[in-house]
Protein backbone atom coordinates (compact mmCIF):
# COMPACT_ATOMS: atom_id res chain seq x y z
CA UNK A 1 0.00 0.00 0.00
CA UNK A 2 1.61 3.20 -1.15
CA UNK A 3 0.48 6.53 0.41
CA UNK A 4 1.46 10.24 0.35
CA UNK A 5 1.31 12.67 3.57
CA UNK A 6 0.03 16.49 2.30
CA UNK A 7 0.11 17.81 5.68
CA UNK A 8 2.68 17.50 8.46
CA UNK A 9 -0.36 17.73 10.66
CA UNK A 10 -1.56 14.26 9.21
CA UNK A 11 -0.25 11.53 12.49
CA UNK A 12 0.84 7.97 11.48
CA UNK A 13 -1.66 7.52 14.21
CA UNK A 14 -4.00 9.02 12.15
CA UNK A 15 -3.53 7.48 8.45
CA UNK A 16 -3.37 3.96 10.30
CA UNK A 17 -6.37 4.79 12.02
CA UNK A 18 -8.49 4.92 8.44
CA UNK A 19 -6.04 2.76 6.46
CA UNK A 20 -7.18 -0.20 8.41
CA UNK A 21 -10.75 0.37 8.70
CA UNK A 22 -12.20 1.77 5.83
CA UNK A 23 -9.07 1.04 3.33
CA UNK A 24 -8.40 -2.37 4.77
CA UNK A 25 -12.75 -3.02 3.77
CA UNK A 26 -12.54 -1.49 0.88
CA UNK A 27 -9.74 -3.97 -0.18
CA UNK A 28 -11.01 -6.74 0.85
CA UNK A 29 -14.36 -5.93 -0.49
CA UNK A 30 -12.12 -5.85 -3.73
CA UNK A 31 -10.92 -9.15 -3.41
CA UNK A 32 -14.11 -10.87 -2.35
CA UNK A 33 -14.62 -11.16 1.10
CA UNK A 34 -17.99 -10.83 2.84
CA UNK A 35 -16.71 -7.59 5.20
CA UNK A 36 -19.00 -6.98 7.53
CA UNK A 37 -19.34 -4.32 10.66
CA UNK A 38 -18.94 -5.78 14.17
CA UNK A 39 -16.64 -7.91 16.53
CA UNK A 40 -15.53 -11.35 16.16
CA UNK A 41 -14.51 -13.36 19.64
CA UNK A 42 -13.11 -16.99 19.68
CA UNK A 43 -13.25 -19.97 22.53
CA UNK A 44 -12.33 -23.39 22.64
CA UNK A 45 -12.02 -22.77 19.00
CA UNK A 46 -15.61 -21.82 17.64
CA UNK A 47 -16.17 -18.09 16.48
CA UNK A 48 -19.24 -15.52 17.23
CA UNK A 49 -19.70 -12.36 15.37
CA UNK A 50 -21.28 -9.44 17.16
CA UNK A 51 -23.12 -7.04 14.94
CA UNK A 52 -24.56 -3.60 15.61
CA UNK A 53 -24.65 -0.44 14.99
CA UNK A 54 -22.14 2.09 16.21
CA UNK A 55 -22.33 2.39 20.00
CA UNK A 56 -24.71 -0.76 20.32
CA UNK A 57 -21.94 -1.81 22.64
CA UNK A 58 -20.23 -4.21 20.73
CA UNK A 59 -16.15 -3.30 22.15
CA UNK A 60 -17.62 -3.43 25.50
CA UNK A 61 -18.91 -6.47 25.05
CA UNK A 62 -15.57 -7.72 23.82
CA UNK A 63 -13.89 -6.44 26.16
CA UNK A 64 -15.61 -8.20 28.71
CA UNK A 65 -15.83 -11.40 27.60
CA UNK A 66 -11.90 -11.34 26.81
CA UNK A 67 -11.42 -11.22 30.73
CA UNK A 68 -13.62 -14.25 30.77
CA UNK A 69 -10.88 -16.23 28.30
CA UNK A 70 -12.33 -15.62 25.13
CA UNK A 71 -10.11 -14.06 22.54
CA UNK A 72 -10.26 -11.38 20.05
CA UNK A 73 -10.15 -11.98 16.36
CA UNK A 74 -11.29 -8.77 15.48
CA UNK A 75 -13.13 -5.59 15.89
CA UNK A 76 -14.29 -3.28 13.95
CA UNK A 77 -14.47 -5.18 10.84
CA UNK A 78 -14.69 -8.79 10.23
CA UNK A 79 -13.90 -10.83 7.27
CA UNK A 80 -16.22 -14.07 7.09
CA UNK A 81 -14.88 -16.40 4.24
CA UNK A 82 -17.22 -18.69 2.02
CA UNK A 83 -16.84 -21.55 3.87
CA UNK A 84 -17.77 -19.96 6.93
CA UNK A 85 -14.16 -18.88 9.16
CA UNK A 86 -13.46 -15.89 10.43
CA UNK A 87 -10.31 -14.54 9.59
CA UNK A 88 -7.87 -12.73 11.92
CA UNK A 89 -8.17 -9.50 11.39
CA UNK A 90 -8.07 -5.86 13.55
CA UNK A 91 -6.88 -6.96 16.66
CA UNK A 92 -7.58 -3.44 18.15
CA UNK A 93 -9.96 -2.38 20.73
CA UNK A 94 -11.57 1.41 20.86
CA UNK A 95 -13.15 2.37 24.20
CA UNK A 96 -14.92 5.90 24.85
CA UNK A 97 -13.79 7.12 27.95
CA UNK A 98 -16.94 6.52 30.48
CA UNK A 99 -16.19 2.73 29.14
CA UNK A 100 -12.91 2.95 30.38
CA UNK A 101 -13.87 4.32 33.67
CA UNK A 102 -16.82 1.90 34.35
CA UNK A 103 -14.50 -1.10 32.98
CA UNK A 104 -11.90 0.48 35.71
CA UNK A 105 -9.46 0.23 33.09
CA UNK A 106 -6.15 2.79 33.86
CA UNK A 107 -7.22 5.07 31.17
CA UNK A 108 -4.46 7.62 32.05
CA UNK A 109 -2.10 4.90 30.54
CA UNK A 110 -4.14 4.22 27.54
CA UNK A 111 -3.23 5.67 23.94
CA UNK A 112 -6.06 8.08 22.40
CA UNK A 113 -7.31 6.24 19.26
CA UNK A 114 -6.46 10.00 17.66
CA UNK A 115 -5.43 12.99 19.01
CA UNK A 116 -7.46 14.82 21.14
CA UNK A 117 -10.41 12.07 21.48
CA UNK A 118 -11.48 10.82 24.66
CA UNK A 119 -11.65 7.15 23.13
CA UNK A 120 -8.79 4.98 23.58
CA UNK A 121 -6.91 2.26 21.67
CA UNK A 122 -6.14 -1.42 23.47
CA UNK A 123 -3.38 -2.82 20.54
CA UNK A 124 -2.90 -6.49 20.20
CA UNK A 125 -0.58 -6.57 23.30
CA UNK A 126 -3.04 -5.76 25.45
CA UNK A 127 -5.14 -8.26 24.29
CA UNK A 128 -5.62 -12.04 23.99
CA UNK A 129 -5.64 -12.40 20.44
CA UNK A 130 -5.79 -15.42 18.17
CA UNK A 131 -3.87 -15.23 14.78
CA UNK A 132 -5.74 -17.70 13.40
CA UNK A 133 -8.88 -18.30 11.37
CA UNK A 134 -11.72 -19.90 12.67
CA UNK A 135 -15.49 -21.47 12.37
CA UNK A 136 -17.99 -18.79 13.22
CA UNK A 137 -20.23 -21.04 15.27
CA UNK A 138 -23.06 -18.03 16.10
CA UNK A 139 -24.42 -14.94 15.32
CA UNK A 140 -25.43 -12.09 17.47
CA UNK A 141 -26.78 -8.95 16.30
CA UNK A 142 -27.28 -6.10 18.84
CA UNK A 143 -30.09 -4.31 20.46
CA UNK A 144 -29.15 -1.82 23.32
CA UNK A 145 -32.45 -1.95 26.06
CA UNK A 146 -33.79 1.27 26.31
CA UNK A 147 -33.44 2.93 29.75
CA UNK A 148 -36.69 3.66 30.11
CA UNK A 149 -38.74 0.75 27.90
CA UNK A 150 -42.18 1.78 28.71
CA UNK A 151 -44.63 0.38 30.57
CA UNK A 152 -44.34 -3.58 31.86
CA UNK A 153 -46.80 -5.35 33.52
CA UNK A 154 -44.53 -7.03 35.78
CA UNK A 155 -43.65 -5.86 38.97
CA UNK A 156 -40.47 -3.70 40.01
CA UNK A 157 -38.35 -6.10 41.35
CA UNK A 158 -38.74 -8.68 38.19
CA UNK A 159 -38.41 -5.33 36.16
CA UNK A 160 -34.88 -4.77 37.43
CA UNK A 161 -33.72 -8.44 36.88
CA UNK A 162 -34.90 -8.17 33.62
CA UNK A 163 -33.53 -4.55 32.55
CA UNK A 164 -29.96 -6.01 34.44
CA UNK A 165 -29.72 -9.29 32.04
CA UNK A 166 -28.96 -10.41 28.63
CA UNK A 167 -31.57 -12.04 26.51
CA UNK A 168 -31.36 -13.59 23.11
CA UNK A 169 -34.43 -14.28 20.68
CA UNK A 170 -34.37 -17.84 19.29
CA UNK A 171 -32.53 -17.69 15.63
CA UNK A 172 -33.85 -15.79 13.45
CA UNK A 173 -35.67 -16.65 10.12
CA UNK A 174 -32.92 -17.09 7.33
CA UNK A 175 -34.77 -14.23 5.26
CA UNK A 176 -34.18 -11.49 8.23
CA UNK A 177 -30.79 -13.10 8.54
CA UNK A 178 -29.85 -12.40 5.20
CA UNK A 179 -31.08 -8.88 6.12
CA UNK A 180 -29.78 -7.88 8.86
CA UNK A 181 -26.26 -9.21 7.48
CA UNK A 182 -26.60 -6.92 4.13
CA UNK A 183 -27.22 -4.27 6.35
CA UNK A 184 -24.18 -4.54 8.37
CA UNK A 185 -22.02 -4.95 5.60
CA UNK A 186 -18.77 -2.99 6.22
CA UNK A 187 -19.64 -0.45 4.62
CA UNK A 188 -22.95 -1.28 2.16
CA UNK A 189 -21.88 2.29 0.49
CA UNK A 190 -18.58 1.00 -1.06
CA UNK A 191 -19.91 -2.76 -1.74
CA UNK A 192 -22.52 -0.31 -4.27
CA UNK A 193 -19.75 2.12 -5.12
CA UNK A 194 -17.45 -0.99 -5.99
CA UNK A 195 -20.64 -2.63 -7.85
CA UNK A 196 -20.71 -5.18 -5.56
CA UNK A 197 -24.09 -5.82 -4.17
CA UNK A 198 -25.00 -8.82 -6.01
CA UNK A 199 -22.14 -10.95 -4.65
CA UNK A 200 -22.65 -9.22 -1.02
CA UNK A 201 -26.11 -10.55 -1.32
CA UNK A 202 -25.43 -14.28 -2.39
CA UNK A 203 -22.62 -14.21 0.72
CA UNK A 204 -25.02 -12.95 2.80
CA UNK A 205 -27.34 -15.10 1.96
CA UNK A 206 -25.08 -18.37 1.75
CA UNK A 207 -23.89 -17.20 5.36
CA UNK A 208 -27.51 -16.66 6.74
CA UNK A 209 -28.27 -20.66 5.70
CA UNK A 210 -24.79 -21.65 7.07
CA UNK A 211 -25.11 -20.02 10.95
CA UNK A 212 -27.94 -19.03 13.26
CA UNK A 213 -28.40 -15.28 13.83
CA UNK A 214 -30.19 -14.24 17.11
CA UNK A 215 -31.04 -11.11 18.50
CA UNK A 216 -29.37 -9.99 21.67
CA UNK A 217 -31.05 -7.34 23.77
CA UNK A 218 -28.29 -5.71 25.51
CA UNK A 219 -28.82 -3.68 29.23
CA UNK A 220 -28.23 0.11 29.11
CA UNK A 221 -25.05 0.91 30.98
CA UNK A 222 -21.19 -0.25 30.89
CA UNK A 223 -21.56 -1.38 34.64
CA UNK A 224 -25.10 -3.81 34.10
CA UNK A 225 -23.34 -5.17 30.49
CA UNK A 226 -20.69 -6.27 32.04
CA UNK A 227 -22.72 -8.05 35.23
CA UNK A 228 -24.64 -9.31 32.57
CA UNK A 229 -22.15 -11.07 30.86
CA UNK A 230 -21.26 -13.12 34.03
CA UNK A 231 -24.49 -15.41 34.28
CA UNK A 232 -24.32 -16.66 30.72
CA UNK A 233 -22.61 -18.03 28.23
CA UNK A 234 -22.94 -16.90 24.48
CA UNK A 235 -22.13 -20.25 23.38
CA UNK A 236 -25.50 -21.19 24.25
CA UNK A 237 -28.06 -18.89 23.36
CA UNK A 238 -30.56 -20.88 24.66
CA UNK A 239 -29.02 -20.07 28.20
CA UNK A 240 -30.83 -16.63 27.97
CA UNK A 241 -33.67 -17.14 25.62
CA UNK A 242 -36.77 -15.05 27.88
CA UNK A 243 -39.57 -13.09 27.10
CA UNK A 244 -39.06 -14.08 23.33
CA UNK A 245 -42.12 -12.04 22.10
CA UNK A 246 -40.83 -8.85 23.54
CA UNK A 247 -37.18 -9.49 22.09
CA UNK A 248 -38.48 -10.25 18.46
CA UNK A 249 -40.67 -7.32 18.98
CA UNK A 250 -38.09 -5.19 19.75
CA UNK A 251 -35.63 -6.58 17.07
CA UNK A 252 -37.94 -5.95 14.06
CA UNK A 253 -37.96 -2.11 15.07
CA UNK A 254 -34.22 -1.68 15.03
CA UNK B 1 -39.73 5.07 -15.08
CA UNK B 2 -37.00 7.31 -14.50
CA UNK B 3 -36.02 7.54 -10.46
CA UNK B 4 -36.56 10.35 -8.59
CA UNK B 5 -33.61 11.09 -6.44
CA UNK B 6 -34.71 14.20 -5.64
CA UNK B 7 -34.16 15.34 -1.65
CA UNK B 8 -35.64 17.85 0.70
CA UNK B 9 -34.34 19.18 4.59
CA UNK B 10 -37.13 19.76 6.83
CA UNK B 11 -34.79 22.54 9.04
CA UNK B 12 -36.28 24.01 12.82
CA UNK B 13 -34.63 24.90 15.91
CA UNK B 14 -35.35 21.69 17.95
CA UNK B 15 -39.47 21.78 19.21
CA UNK B 16 -40.73 23.50 16.88
CA UNK B 17 -43.26 22.04 14.69
CA UNK B 18 -40.68 19.54 12.60
CA UNK B 19 -42.30 16.20 13.03
CA UNK B 20 -45.71 17.54 12.95
CA UNK B 21 -44.81 18.28 9.43
CA UNK B 22 -42.70 15.26 8.47
CA UNK B 23 -46.10 13.32 9.68
CA UNK B 24 -48.45 15.64 7.72
CA UNK B 25 -46.28 14.84 4.77
CA UNK B 26 -46.28 10.97 5.36
CA UNK B 27 -49.87 10.66 5.48
CA UNK B 28 -50.57 13.01 2.95
CA UNK B 29 -48.70 10.51 0.56
CA UNK B 30 -50.51 7.83 2.18
CA UNK B 31 -53.88 9.24 1.75
CA UNK B 32 -52.73 10.18 -2.24
CA UNK B 33 -51.71 6.34 -2.50
CA UNK B 34 -52.96 3.54 -3.98
CA UNK B 35 -55.88 2.04 -0.83
CA UNK B 36 -54.35 4.11 1.91
CA UNK B 37 -54.63 1.27 4.72
CA UNK B 38 -56.88 1.98 8.05
CA UNK B 39 -54.90 4.82 9.98
CA UNK B 40 -50.88 5.92 10.67
CA UNK B 41 -48.24 4.15 12.77
CA UNK B 42 -46.10 6.40 14.32
CA UNK B 43 -43.29 4.20 14.63
CA UNK B 44 -43.49 1.89 11.75
CA UNK B 45 -44.94 4.40 8.86
CA UNK B 46 -42.52 7.50 9.23
CA UNK B 47 -39.73 6.68 7.47
CA UNK B 48 -39.23 9.78 5.66
CA UNK B 49 -35.44 10.48 5.76
CA UNK B 50 -32.88 9.99 8.77
CA UNK B 51 -32.38 12.89 10.47
CA UNK B 52 -28.82 14.57 9.30
CA UNK B 53 -26.92 14.44 11.98
CA UNK B 54 -27.74 10.41 12.19
CA UNK B 55 -24.41 8.69 13.46
CA UNK B 56 -24.86 5.57 11.72
CA UNK B 57 -26.24 7.85 8.37
CA UNK B 58 -23.11 9.70 8.13
CA UNK B 59 -20.32 6.51 8.86
CA UNK B 60 -22.68 5.04 5.58
CA UNK B 61 -22.57 7.80 4.06
CA UNK B 62 -19.09 8.84 4.24
CA UNK B 63 -17.33 5.34 4.24
CA UNK B 64 -15.79 6.33 7.59
CA UNK B 65 -16.17 5.42 11.61
CA UNK B 66 -17.07 9.21 13.19
CA UNK B 67 -16.49 7.92 15.76
CA UNK B 68 -12.93 8.22 15.03
CA UNK B 69 -13.31 11.65 14.32
CA UNK B 70 -13.53 14.55 16.88
CA UNK B 71 -16.60 16.83 16.33
CA UNK B 72 -14.46 19.53 14.88
CA UNK B 73 -13.38 17.64 12.01
CA UNK B 74 -16.61 16.14 11.47
CA UNK B 75 -18.43 19.76 10.91
CA UNK B 76 -16.59 20.11 7.61
CA UNK B 77 -16.99 17.15 6.22
CA UNK B 78 -20.71 16.86 6.46
CA UNK B 79 -21.73 18.75 3.84
CA UNK B 80 -20.17 15.91 1.37
CA UNK B 81 -22.15 13.40 2.75
CA UNK B 82 -23.90 12.47 -0.37
CA UNK B 83 -21.84 13.91 -2.98
CA UNK B 84 -21.58 10.81 -4.62
CA UNK B 85 -25.10 9.61 -6.97
CA UNK B 86 -26.38 7.12 -5.11
CA UNK B 87 -26.63 9.31 -2.12
CA UNK B 88 -30.05 8.60 -0.55
CA UNK B 89 -31.72 5.64 -0.68
CA UNK B 90 -35.06 5.56 -2.48
CA UNK B 91 -37.75 6.44 -0.53
CA UNK B 92 -35.92 8.72 1.71
CA UNK B 93 -36.72 11.82 0.82
CA UNK B 94 -37.53 14.37 3.32
CA UNK B 95 -34.77 15.19 6.54
CA UNK B 96 -34.95 16.10 9.30
CA UNK B 97 -32.05 19.35 10.16
CA UNK B 98 -32.02 20.73 13.64
CA UNK B 99 -28.32 21.97 12.92
CA UNK B 100 -28.22 25.46 12.05
CA UNK B 101 -27.13 25.63 8.04
CA UNK B 102 -23.37 26.41 8.82
CA UNK B 103 -21.05 25.49 12.12
CA UNK B 104 -18.06 27.62 13.19
CA UNK B 105 -16.58 24.05 12.48
CA UNK B 106 -17.76 23.96 9.57
CA UNK B 107 -15.28 26.40 7.50
CA UNK B 108 -17.73 28.40 5.86
CA UNK B 109 -19.61 24.96 4.33
CA UNK B 110 -23.25 24.29 5.19
CA UNK B 111 -23.05 21.14 7.65
CA UNK B 112 -25.68 19.28 5.16
CA UNK B 113 -25.19 18.12 1.74
CA UNK B 114 -26.68 20.58 -0.76
CA UNK B 115 -25.86 18.30 -3.93
CA UNK B 116 -28.95 17.23 -5.64
CA UNK B 117 -31.38 18.59 -3.07
CA UNK B 118 -34.46 20.37 -4.07
CA UNK B 119 -34.77 22.54 -1.35
CA UNK B 120 -35.62 23.17 2.80
CA UNK B 121 -38.55 23.79 4.61
CA UNK B 122 -37.84 25.99 7.46
CA UNK B 123 -39.99 25.94 10.01
CA UNK B 124 -40.29 28.16 12.91
CA UNK B 125 -42.00 28.99 16.24
CA UNK B 126 -42.50 31.80 18.52
CA UNK B 127 -39.08 31.04 21.22
CA UNK B 128 -40.69 31.57 24.05
CA UNK B 129 -43.57 28.96 23.23
CA UNK B 130 -40.04 26.73 21.99
CA UNK B 131 -38.59 27.80 25.58
CA UNK B 132 -41.85 25.60 27.34
CA UNK B 133 -41.29 23.26 24.90
CA UNK B 134 -37.86 22.32 25.15
CA UNK B 135 -38.43 22.06 29.27
CA UNK B 136 -40.64 19.65 28.48
CA UNK B 137 -38.95 17.25 26.15
CA UNK B 138 -35.47 17.47 28.12
CA UNK B 139 -36.84 17.96 31.61
CA UNK B 140 -34.90 21.05 32.12
CA UNK B 141 -36.06 24.08 33.96
CA UNK B 142 -37.21 27.07 31.65
CA UNK B 143 -34.66 28.97 32.62
CA UNK B 144 -32.05 26.91 31.55
CA UNK B 145 -34.28 26.90 28.31
CA UNK B 146 -34.23 30.33 27.70
CA UNK B 147 -30.33 30.27 28.13
CA UNK B 148 -30.04 27.83 25.68
CA UNK B 149 -31.88 29.94 22.81
CA UNK B 150 -29.72 32.85 23.91
CA UNK B 151 -26.11 30.62 23.98
CA UNK B 152 -24.34 31.32 20.50
CA UNK B 153 -22.88 28.56 21.16
CA UNK B 154 -26.01 26.19 22.23
CA UNK B 155 -25.43 22.41 20.53
CA UNK B 156 -26.89 19.65 20.95
CA UNK B 157 -24.05 17.09 21.96
CA UNK B 158 -24.16 13.73 22.83
CA UNK B 159 -20.43 14.37 24.84
CA UNK B 160 -17.49 13.60 24.06
CA UNK B 161 -16.82 10.69 26.27
CA UNK B 162 -18.75 8.34 24.77
CA UNK B 163 -20.64 7.54 21.12
CA UNK B 164 -23.81 8.45 20.51
CA UNK B 165 -26.19 7.83 17.62
CA UNK B 166 -25.81 11.28 16.60
CA UNK B 167 -23.17 13.64 15.93
CA UNK B 168 -23.35 17.36 17.60
CA UNK B 169 -25.67 19.50 16.60
CA UNK B 170 -24.62 22.97 16.46
CA UNK B 171 -27.53 25.10 16.75
CA UNK B 172 -26.25 29.02 17.96
CA UNK B 173 -28.39 31.81 19.34
CA UNK B 174 -31.66 30.95 18.35
CA UNK B 175 -31.88 34.23 15.61
CA UNK B 176 -28.56 32.86 14.46
CA UNK B 177 -30.15 29.80 13.49
CA UNK B 178 -33.27 31.14 11.85
CA UNK B 179 -31.20 33.20 9.61
CA UNK B 180 -28.49 30.97 8.87
CA UNK B 181 -31.58 28.79 6.63
CA UNK B 182 -33.63 31.81 5.74
CA UNK B 183 -30.59 33.53 4.57
CA UNK B 184 -28.48 31.32 2.85
CA UNK B 185 -28.72 31.23 -0.77
CA UNK B 186 -28.11 27.57 -1.75
CA UNK B 187 -30.87 25.96 -1.71
CA UNK B 188 -34.86 27.26 -2.22
CA UNK B 189 -36.51 27.47 1.36
CA UNK B 190 -39.46 27.64 2.04
CA UNK B 191 -40.23 29.15 5.48
CA UNK B 192 -42.97 28.22 7.25
CA UNK B 193 -44.17 29.55 10.60
CA UNK B 194 -45.78 27.47 13.15
CA UNK B 195 -48.59 29.49 14.35
CA UNK B 196 -49.68 29.57 10.19
CA UNK B 197 -49.61 26.03 10.50
CA UNK B 198 -51.75 26.05 13.24
CA UNK B 199 -54.19 28.78 12.57
CA UNK B 200 -53.83 28.55 8.35
CA UNK B 201 -53.67 24.94 7.99
CA UNK B 202 -54.98 24.77 4.56
CA UNK B 203 -53.16 27.30 3.06
CA UNK B 204 -50.27 26.89 5.11
CA UNK B 205 -49.88 22.93 4.40
CA UNK B 206 -51.05 23.91 0.54
CA UNK B 207 -48.06 26.11 -0.17
CA UNK B 208 -46.06 23.31 1.80
CA UNK B 209 -47.29 20.30 -0.85
CA UNK B 210 -47.29 22.74 -3.67
CA UNK B 211 -43.40 23.51 -2.50
CA UNK B 212 -42.76 19.94 -2.26
CA UNK B 213 -44.01 18.97 -5.30
CA UNK B 214 -46.24 16.46 -3.48
CA UNK B 215 -50.19 16.23 -4.20
CA UNK B 216 -52.05 19.68 -3.07
CA UNK B 217 -56.18 18.84 -3.76
CA UNK B 218 -58.08 20.78 -1.12
CA UNK B 219 -59.27 17.48 -0.10
CA UNK B 220 -56.49 15.43 0.57
CA UNK B 221 -54.98 18.38 2.67
CA UNK B 222 -57.86 19.06 4.47
CA UNK B 223 -57.75 14.96 5.42
CA UNK B 224 -54.45 14.94 6.09
CA UNK B 225 -54.31 18.14 8.41
CA UNK B 226 -57.30 16.40 9.96
CA UNK B 227 -55.49 13.16 10.94
CA UNK B 228 -52.52 14.80 11.78
CA UNK B 229 -54.28 17.25 14.62
CA UNK B 230 -52.48 17.53 17.61
CA UNK B 231 -55.67 15.26 19.49
CA UNK B 232 -55.17 12.81 16.94
CA UNK B 233 -51.48 12.52 17.45
CA UNK B 234 -51.76 12.20 21.11
CA UNK B 235 -54.27 9.42 20.26
CA UNK B 236 -51.92 7.67 18.07
CA UNK B 237 -49.13 8.12 20.45
CA UNK B 238 -51.04 5.96 23.19
CA UNK B 239 -51.82 3.61 20.22
CA UNK B 240 -48.10 2.65 19.39
CA UNK B 241 -47.41 2.90 23.48
CA UNK B 242 -44.56 5.87 23.17
CA UNK B 243 -43.29 7.15 20.25
CA UNK B 244 -39.84 6.27 19.59
CA UNK B 245 -38.32 9.71 19.09
CA UNK B 246 -39.14 10.85 22.78
CA UNK B 247 -36.45 10.99 25.09
CA UNK B 248 -36.16 8.81 28.23
CA UNK B 249 -37.65 11.04 31.38
CA UNK B 250 -40.19 12.64 28.70
CA UNK B 251 -43.88 11.83 29.44
CA UNK B 252 -45.03 12.33 25.89
CA UNK B 253 -43.42 13.82 23.01
CA UNK B 254 -46.86 15.07 21.05
CA UNK B 255 -48.09 17.27 24.68
CA UNK B 256 -49.90 20.23 23.88
CA UNK B 257 -49.12 22.01 20.11
CA UNK B 258 -50.78 25.13 21.99
CA UNK B 259 -49.07 28.66 21.18
CA UNK B 260 -49.22 31.35 24.01
CA UNK B 261 -47.96 29.14 26.24
CA UNK B 262 -44.18 30.28 26.59
CA UNK B 263 -46.21 34.20 27.48
CA UNK B 264 -48.08 32.35 30.24
CA UNK B 265 -45.02 30.43 31.83
CA UNK B 266 -42.21 32.14 31.28
CA UNK B 267 -41.57 35.20 33.99
CA UNK B 268 -41.33 38.56 32.48
CA UNK B 269 -37.71 38.83 33.10
CA UNK B 270 -37.28 36.05 31.14
CA UNK B 271 -39.53 37.12 28.33
CA UNK B 272 -37.36 40.77 28.18
CA UNK B 273 -34.63 38.64 27.81
CA UNK B 274 -35.70 36.87 24.71
CA UNK B 275 -36.92 39.37 23.59
CA UNK B 276 -34.03 41.84 23.72
CA UNK B 277 -31.73 39.17 22.69
CA UNK B 278 -33.50 38.06 19.29
CA UNK B 279 -34.81 41.03 18.43
CA UNK B 280 -34.38 41.30 15.10
CA UNK B 281 -35.14 38.19 13.72
CA UNK B 282 -38.49 37.89 16.23
CA UNK B 283 -39.79 41.58 14.40
CA UNK B 284 -39.20 40.24 11.01
CA UNK B 285 -41.20 36.84 11.87
CA UNK B 286 -43.88 39.03 13.34
CA UNK B 287 -43.01 37.48 16.67
CA UNK B 288 -44.23 39.74 19.81
CA UNK B 289 -42.66 39.81 22.86
CA UNK B 290 -42.96 41.90 26.48
CA UNK B 291 -42.27 45.96 26.14
CA UNK B 292 -38.95 46.57 26.36
CA UNK B 293 -38.42 49.62 28.46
Amino acid sequence: MEWQRWDDSVSDRDIRTFVVTSGLGALAIQRGALVLHGTALERDGEAILLLGHPVAGKSTLAWCLLQQGWRLLSNELVAVSPDGLVLPGMHQLKLWHDAAVALELNWQQLPPVRKGLKRYALHAHDLDCLPEAAPLRLIYALNRAKADSGKENNTEAEDEEEKMSLKASRNVSQTDALMRLRNQAFHARIYRGMDAEAQLFMQAAALARKVPLHALIVPDGIKAMAESLKKVDLMQPESMQQRTEAIEEGASNA
Amino acid sequence: MPEDHSYWYLASYPKSGNTWCRVFITELLRLAGDGPGEELNLNQDLETGAIASSRLWLDDQLGINSCDLSFSELDPLRGRAGASAWLFAEGERFHKVHDAFQSPDSRGRPVVSTAGCSGVVYILRHPEDVAVSLSHFFSWPLQRCVDHLLDPNAALVPGERFGGRQVRQHMGRWDQHVRSWADQTQLPVLIMRYEDMLAKGSETFTELAAFLGLPSDAHLIDQALENTSMEKLKKLEEDVDGFAEKPAGCERFFRSGRTGEGAEQLTIEQRKRLAKGLAEAMKRFQYEGPELV
